[in-house]
């Protein structure tokens, strides 16, 4: 008898939990729209990035018209940085630091679009709902507001081009509802002609000065020796590597696992030691939405880092041990 | 029959902590501390009664968690006469200003220090010899190496600041505006 209510119950619960709440199916198909629309979408524009008190502001050149996505990003204050991706690769330009950091294509073909079947499960860890609607940059926009489920995740708003499906605004907020970080555009032309030095970068890197920071990337197999016992619910692996780079002069492997509850991700790096252990050992530091966590385990460096609260990192990465030999 | 092998750890712990154990048994106290949650409740009552008894201030309340859970989580020397009190707690990663308005991000590292266990200075110091805990053998030694220059540092988590962001599936602008960050994100030494 008790296992027949119980069953009732499961049942019950199940239904309750398959119909979704009012807005949030709309939600999800604006979110949809957002995924395709970058595909597709030639523009240019000028967008201000807020970290708390900083903002900066920045000028991207967005090529997707032959199929293949290209993009320029130049930081207009401060010093002269860029972003420039082309075929997967990421390169961002610190011509202050005469260093270029080059991010290749991911050894898993379905990063980074965020995928139909993973909108679906946003619903699980976030409550999706239409927030009315807003100008920005002069473009009509919907308001896509995720409430998270749990403590462990901030909220997101997303402000979303009504004609073309293009995010003009994102928000990153915590619990109290203020924002941690925002990115939006103050400018923005749609349907650019295609031209392809609109996108080269606007240094040459040659010369002795530019160090060139490039992992080779292999899928990592063997990651047994590493356990994350401290889970983060809706959090999954999603991806494994090896990093291969040639740091401080010779040749170091670091590993990289992400996690992500469909919406963020969360990275491990676990290196080998190769500076003393700063005090910073165990502290949880943090940049806007970005958390990040460092420690010494077993002669190795963990460093965790998400677009989560720094109470998740901290928990994520308190969990993670080396396996018992 | 559980209740009585509870209050045999019980009574281990309370020797552990007023240094009456061999550190042969203080080891086998010690995994069977890390092994079950009862015990770490019992662990963390000796260690209030210890400390009220000898008149010590307790920790923040909330420490104690977190240390339990990193007891269980890494292999940890305990040898409480080498440990001095820990210095004051320092924020290593924080928002600072700098003059181009850029998000700033520094990371306090201090050359030489040894890697410290989470228990330094929240042992009572009657505790016993150094006894290893848990299956591995010991934290390695403090590394000698010099520190790295800030700039290694910065280049190293602009490097895994932008492989996280590359290699996650975000819902973003595009993908080189979340990239602002990496651009964005400067390291110094306070």
């Amino acid at each position: 008898m008790k296992l027949l209510l119980l069953g009732l119950a499961l049942i019950w619960s199940a239904v309750v939990a398959a119909e979704p709440p009012a807005g949030q199916n709309e939600g999800l198909q604006w979110l949809q729209r957002v995924t395709a629309a970058v595909q597709k979408l030639n523009y240019s524009g000028t967008f201000v990035y807020r970290n708390g008190a900083h903002s900066e502001t920045s000028r991207i050149v967005h090529l997707a018209g032959d199929g293949r996505q290209s993009e320029k990003l130049e930081v207009l204050d401060g010093s002269p940085r860029e972003v420039i991706r082309s075929n997967g690769e990421v390169r961002c330009y610190l011509p202050e630091k005469h260093l270029v950091i080059v991010e290749q294509r991911s050894v898993h073909r379905s990063f980074p679009a965020l995928l139909p079947m993973s909108l679906a499960r946003l619903a699980e860890n976030y409550q999706v709902r239409l927030e009315g609607g807003e100008r920005v940059a002069g473009f009509d926009s919907r308001i896509v507001r995720l409430e998270p489920r749990d403590a462990w995740r901030y909220g997101h708003r997303f402000w979303i081009d009504t004609a073309s499906g293009l995010l003009l605004k994102a928000e990153i907020f915590d619990a109290q509802g203020q924002a941690l970080e925002s990115m939006a555009f103050t400018e923005l032309r749609l349907g650019l002609p295609m031209d392809r030095a609109a996108v080269e970068p606007s240094f040459a890197v040659g010369g002795k000065d530019w160090q060139v920071r490039s992992a080779r990337l292999r899928d990592l197999r063997d990651d047994a020796q590493w356990l994350f016992r401290a889970e983060l619910p809706g959090f999954h692996r999603r991806a494994s590597m090896r990093r291969s780079t040639g740091k401080h002069g010779e040749e170091v492997d670091t590993l990289h696992w992400v996690f992500s509850d469909d919406l963020v991700a969360l990275s491990v790096f676990i290196s080998p030691l190769r500076q003393p252990a700063s005090a910073g050992d165990g502290e949880v530091g943090s940049m806007g939405a970005l958390s990040v966590m460092k420690r010494v385990l077993d002669g190795h460096e963990v460093v965790v880092m998400g677009d989560v609260p720094p109470e998740s990192v901290r928990h994520f990465a308190t969990g993670i041990a080396v396996r018992s030999k | 029959m559980k209740s009585e092998s509870n209050a045999m750890a019980g009574a281990a712990v309370s020797a552990l902590f007023d240094d009456e154990l061999e550190p042969q048994t203080a080891q086998v106290a010690l995994a069977a501390v890390a092994e079950a949650l009862s015990e770490r409740e019992t662990w963390r009552t000796y260690a209030c009664i210890g400390d009220a008894l000898r008149g010590e201030p307790r920790p923040e309340a909330d420490l104690t968690a977190g240390v339990m859970a990193r007891l269980t989580a890494e292999p940890v020397v305990l040898a409480p006469r080498a440990l001095a009190g820990r210095p004051a707690r320092q924020p290593w990663l924080a928002l600072a200003a700098s003059l181009a308005g850029v998000a700033v991000v520094g990371w306090l590292a201090l050359a030489g220090k040894p890697p410290e266990s989470p228990l330094a200075g929240r042992l009572p110091t009657g505790s016993p010899p150094a006894a290893t805990l848990a299956a591995q053998d010991a934290v390695p030694p403090a590394p000698t190496l010099a520190a790295a220059a800030p700039a290694a540092i910065e280049a190293d988590m602009s490097e895994y600041l932008l492989a996280h962001q590359a290699q996650a599936p975000t819902l973003s602008l595009d993908q080189s505006t979340k990239q602002i960050r990496t651009v964005a994100m400067r390291v110094v030494q306070p």
